[in-house]
């Protein structure tokens, strides 16, 4: 394992990183825990790239497990009813992006009845190697599938072949290179069988020849049940690499392992590689073995305010509260609640908001493992240069940002940032780099922008509320921030690729 | 002795008599001819370079509007006093129907009021919070108050209050905007001046969920709806609305809002709608 990792790295001149304390002890060995059954689930209707869905259901309504509750309008996923239950309410619910997003509200009734996905149009064939494509990636659509990595892009889109270049490349992304997460570990441990199921379908979807399972050296176990299941699949390989930040990063992942490296602005698409993650292919195995759309996923939860730390199945939209509540968090001592990793997640203000279907962590820490750390002055020292995985430098657009010139920081790559974080974490004066940059990009692609935190239904048409509120209601919402895991994506991929569905 | 200061001074002037003529020379055989009317202009202008006009400082505007790539009004900063002057110098007809404008902060969020859902530890710019769920206020309409306008605003026409809202100084105010572009949640916005009522909240957000974050909200009751005996506010999609030219300031829908989320200013209280020489407060 040590040796393959050793091997890869100095055989392939395109690892750099950072090397990060890892954190994960605490959560990768243990199996992942079943919660009880939850009472009630605030299901967001915007759990993807693009509009929010429009609902289905009403207050008053009953569903079942599974039955789909929210339809996505154009690009986007439909959502999913992940317990039975009674709708108590369809209303703007505060998001973890901190707007207020409409969401249906969903109160156990305790019945266990399910709801099974369509799969009349996957052909005949038993195996994935035999399926209609087509029909694969109608299921991924119908099964409401999004980059779980964090991203939350529709998996449909990206299971959609281009013509030029055609894709020749599936990599998995295992490699969970943010600290204290072990999600993605355990689903590879635990896992496997519906894993691998996704990924033959993928590839099948895809029509590629080559299927790369990229998994960090932090891994062992999962490598090694990881390669010995492979065996006997065609075309498919698992590649051990060093455990280096941000190795999951899309950009990161497809030059390590093709040494391909994706334009500027450009996605992996560009260069015939598709990339996914591990915990969306285990997703799609699942729907297309039982029928089950996404419902739910594993989720760490660790962080030194956490009594148990442990993985957990947690149904999408269980308040964030709940779960902390069940992993054994006492929260008079909470200070700092992170969705997602220490590098990319986002801090909450509420923990009210529902977990979604992007989110692999929750951290909780107390006043003594989140200190206040005071900026300093820019040293000039570097460090945030060599961090960079993109190659920019963060200190000069940090600069640019701050003093409101975005053409060009635009022009320095700004729209490159992957907000990865590795800059923000090597500089010895503690300066916020990363907000600076996430304020220039959310200023530089909404320009102009736009007043606008959410749709609401019912609210008449911006004109007639006059110089008092302009544009608030009925604009679109901006985009999705990222809440990233292991698989930080690129902002860009609000564009939809050419050859989407 | 007396040769060598002689020699000195002689020298000396005879440098200096010809370097004159070599400038007097120079001066009219390069000169650069401009149109006076640019320099008298850049003059009129406020001259606080805000670049709300959309050229490069107050003498790109000069320029511009020389050359006739710029309206004689289009100076947002100078408001109708400049612009009735930049007119003059033009040649061309007085614009009519300049109103001055100024920012009004359409919050009435402060700490004491409205809830906050986290501490916020960052980069202290709005902008810059609101993108960390919401930046710690539970309202994510209102004022996050970390100032960002208050450092963007080119004639120091705004000021952080006690309360934690932004505070306009209206004789300072020249309505340039740019205080409405660096505000994340759109929270100042430009009015004319000597308005005197406003409804000061944002929210679409249905009343239940507005009491839930903030105890100066609009929670859309309807009652000054019913009182308006000028037809003159109404509640489109959960927010008060004033239609200011119905508006005639009587003030009963203020004193009877519940969470006294109107303003209503006395005649004396009101700033001056076109004050002589507006605008010229930064020159």
């Amino acid at each position: 394992m040590f040796a393959a990792a050793f091997v890869e790295r100095i055989t392939n001149p395109h690892h750099s990183g950072l090397k990060l304390p890892q954190q994960k002890a605490a959560t990768a060995g243990k199996a992942v825990k079943r919660l009880p059954p939850p009472e009630r689930l605030i299901v967001s209707l915007w759990q993807h790239a693009g509009e929010p869905c429009s609902p289905l259901v009403q207050k008053g309504d009953r569903v079942i497990r599974g039955q789909k509750i929210g339809e996505a309008r154009g690009l986007g996923a439909p959502v999913h009813a992940p317990i039975c239950g009674r709708v108590v309410a369809v209303e703007p619910r505060l998001h973890p992006s901190g707007l207020w997003i409409p969401a249906v509200v969903i109160e156990n009734d305790g019945r266990d009845s399910f709801l099974p996905l369509d799969r009349s149009f996957l052909g005949d064939g038993g195996s994935p190697e035999e399926m209609n494509p087509e029909g694969i990636r109608r299921l991924a659509r119908e099964a409401g599938l999004v980059g779980m990595g964090g991203g939350l892009f529709p998996s449909y889109v990206k299971l959609t072949p281009r013509d030029d270049p055609r894709p020749d490349f599936l990599i998995l992304n295992g490699c969970e290179c943010e600290p204290y997460l072990t999600c993605d570990h355990r689903l590879m441990v635990e896992e496997t069988p519906t894993l691998l199921w996704g990924a033959r379908a993928m590839k099948r979807a895809l029509g590629v020849s080559r299927v790369v399972i990229a998994i960090e050296d932090n891994k062992p176990d999962a490598i090694a049940l990881l390669r010995q299941m492979v065996r006997g699949l065609p075309g498919f390989e698992v590649r051990v690499l060093p455990s280096l930040y941000p190795q999951g990063a899309e950009r990161t992942l497809v030059r390590t392992i093709t040494g391909r490296v994706v334009p500027r602005r450009g996605l992996p698409a560009d260069v015939g590689v598709v990339v996914h993650n591990v915990a969306t292919a285990s997703a799609l195995g699942r729907a297309l073995l039982t029928g089950e759309p996404l419902l739910q996923r594993i989720v760490t939860v660790d962080g030194d305010a956490v009594a148990e730390p442990a993985n957990y199945w947690v149904p999408i939209g269980l308040p964030v509260r709940e779960l902390l509540k069940a992993a054994g968090v006492d929260e008079s001592a909470l200070r700092q609640v992170i969705l997602g990793g220490p590098m990319m997640g986002t801090a909450v203000a509420d923990l009210d908001v529902p977990v979604l279907k992007g989110c692999g962590g929750v951290l909780a820490f107390t006043a003594r493992a989140s200190p206040v750390d005071e900026a300093g002055p820019c040293l000039r020292c570097g460090r945030c240069l060599d961090a960079c995985p993109q190659g920019l430098a963060p200190f000069q657009l940090a600069r640019l940002v701050a003093a409101g010139r975005l053409d060009q920081a635009v022009t320095w790559g700004l729209a490159d940032c992957v907000e990865c974080g590795s800059c923000a974490y090597s500089c010895p004066s503690r300066r916020p780099l990363v907000q600076y940059l996430r304020m220039g990009k959310a200023a530089w692609r909404e320009h102009p922008r736009p007043a606008v935190r959410t749709t609401l239904p019912g609210t008449p048409p911006t004109g007639q509320l006059g110089a008092v509120s302009n544009g608030i209601p009925g604009a679109q919402p901006r985009a999705l921030p990222d809440r990233g895991t292991s698989e930080p994506v690129n902002q860009e991929q609000e564009v939809i690729p050419q050859g989407a569905a | 002795m007396l040769s060598s200061i002689l020699a000195a001074s002689l020298s000396m002037g005879l440098l200096a008599v010809a370097f004159a003529v070599l400038l007097v020379w120079a001066s009219r055989r390069f000169t650069v001819q401009e149109d006076p009317r640019v320099e008298l202009l850049a003059n009129l202008l406020p001259g606080a370079n805000c670049g709300a006009c959309g050229f490069s400082g107050c003498s790109g505007f000069a320029k511009a509007a020389v050359e006739g790539k710029a309206p004689a009004d289009g100076c947002r900063a100078g408001g109708p006093g400049v612009a009735a002057r930049v007119a003059e110098v033009l040649g061309v007809a007085a614009p009519a129907g300049v109103t001055r404008q100024v920012a009004h902060v359409f919050c009435a969020g402060t700490q004491a009021l409205a809830k906050r859902t986290g501490e916020y530890r960052g980069l202290p710019d709005c902008r810059a919070a609101e993108l960390v769920s919401g930046g710690g206020k539970a309202c994510t309409y209102g004022c996050l108050g970390f100032g960002t306008c208050v450092e963007a605003c080119p004639f120091d026409a705004l000021t952080m209050g006690p309360e934690g809202l932004p505070v306009v100084d209206e004789r300072k105010c020249t309505g340039c905007g740019i205080c409405t572009q660096v505000c994340p949640r759109g929270v100042i916005q430009l009015v004319d001046a000597g308005r005197r009522t406003f409804v000061n909240c944002l929210s679409p957000l249905p009343g239940k969920l507005v009491r839930q974050v903030c105890q100066a909200g609009c929670i859309a009751c309807n009652i000054c709806e019913r009182l308006c005996e000028h037809d003159a506010i109404h509640v489109l999609g959960n927010l008060a609305t004033i239609t200011p030219e119905l508006c005639i300031a009587c003030g009963q829908c203020s004193a009877k809002c519940p969470t006294h989320v109107i303003e209503c200013r006395r005649e004396e209280e009101a700033g001056e709608a076109l004050p002589a020489g507006a605008g010229q407060a930064a020159s």
